[in-house]
């Protein structure tokens, strides 16, 4: 898609909102709401496909998605939840979509993960993103929900999809595996 | 195999707090290295929370107004696939009740068809002798010669067209 500037934005957000489509929220209050939630969500899709441009993509469909979904939220809690779910679907699909014809080696997955500013490649965090490489997306997924976002077992829970009471071992299984790479790879804690 | 530790919040709190391993409480830092729960969220919290934090220096997220924009076409180009496909169903029904219509009316149209090829043919066979003559006749008017038949069956074709063109730019 080419680059759009700041004033075709505008004009064509004028033109657009001339004949509006309905999505399940209006304008003012979808941006903020991706305001307070679109920083969370790309670094959630970034690291748990370990492909920022495909995290880019899949950011644009999961508002997509989230807009035309007819859902009644409870509250910000879970509007925010039910962004992630559809974020977490959208994952799982590519990674079967993938599975049936892949056309990423792992060596390009992980050479993907590189293509970031040096500032940011910290050797441990090379290291975690190897390692985050070699689980399941379920894992990347519960343990980045969990140690980066701070999210209880229960928005764990209705962010993929799981039962409530399954997030503690699940969690733990996860949180073994990394552990047991990351420790392969010499940390020490 | 335990899968928790009563110790578990302690050891997150201090990973938290930033107390994690320098300013740790000597008591839970032995804590950790003994218990296999606490070993591992030492291992994994700090490194998942420094990923974070590079995360948040990674290049800002399209605006929200071009994400909107996005989902708008997105939604109209939806909405008007949505609407054209019944038109289309209707079309295809319509084509194949065509079709079904013809082959049932096939039987009784063949003898009339027939009829007419012969007709055709009756014609074609009293003009051919005659298209030399028309021919010789049109070369004496207008001093050109000019292949009749060829002539005549292109008229025949392209008058319609013509015809269509002529009245719809009006």
């Amino acid at each position: 898609m080419r680059n759009l500037t700041l004033a075709d934005i505008e004009q064509l957000r004028a033109e657009t909102s001339q004949s509006d489509v309905a999505l399940e929220m209006d304008e003012e209050a979808f941006r903020a709401f991706y305001d307070r939630t679109a920083r969370i969500l790309r670094a959630y899709l970034s690291r748990v496909t370990g492909d920022s441009h495909l995290a880019d993509d899949l950011l644009q469909e999961t508002y997509y998605r989230f807009l035309r979904a007819r859902s009644d939220y409870e509250s910000e809690a879970h509007r925010r939840n039910s962004l992630f779910r559809i974020a977490s679907n959208l994952v799982r699909d590519h990674h079967r979509r993938r599975r049936i014809t892949p056309v990423v080696s792992a060596a390009e997955h992980e050479g993907s993960l590189a293509d970031r500013p040096a500032a940011v490649q910290t050797e441990r965090g090379a290291d975690l993103r190897r390692a985050m490489t070699r689980l399941r997306p379920r894992d990347r997924e519960l343990l980045w929900l969990a140690y980066a976002q701070g999210s209880s077992h229960r928005e764990i829970a209705e962010s993929l999809g799981l039962k409530t009471g399954s997030i503690k071992l699940l969690l733990f299984r996860a949180r073994r595996r990394l552990a047991s790479l990351l420790r392969g790879n010499g940390h020490a804690n | 195999m335990r899968t928790d530790c009563t110790r578990e919040q302690d050891a997150l709190d201090a990973i938290a707090a930033g107390r994690w391993p320098d300013r740790c409480d000597p008591e839970l830092r032995d804590h950790i290295a003994a218990c296999g729960v606490c070993r591992d969220i030492a291992t994994v919290v700090p490194a998942i929370a420094d990923e974070r934090d590079a995360a948040w220096e990674e290049p800002a997220v399209p605006a929200s107004s071009l994400v909107w924009w996005r989902a708008q076409i997105r939604a109209r180009e939806e909405a008007a696939r949505a609407a054209a496909r019944p038109i289309a169903a209707v079309q295809a029904i319509a084509v194949a009740c065509l079709i079904a219509a013809t082959l049932a009316l096939m039987p009784f149209a063949l003898p009339s068809v027939k009829g007419a090829a012969a007709l055709a043919a009756d014609f074609g066979a009293w003009f051919t002798p005659r298209a030399a003559a028309v021919s010789s006749a049109v070369t004496l008017v207008t001093g050109m010669a000019v292949p009749i038949l060829p002539f005549a069956v292109a008229s025949i074709l392209l008058a319609p067209i013509l015809l269509y063109y002529a009245l719809t730019e009006e």
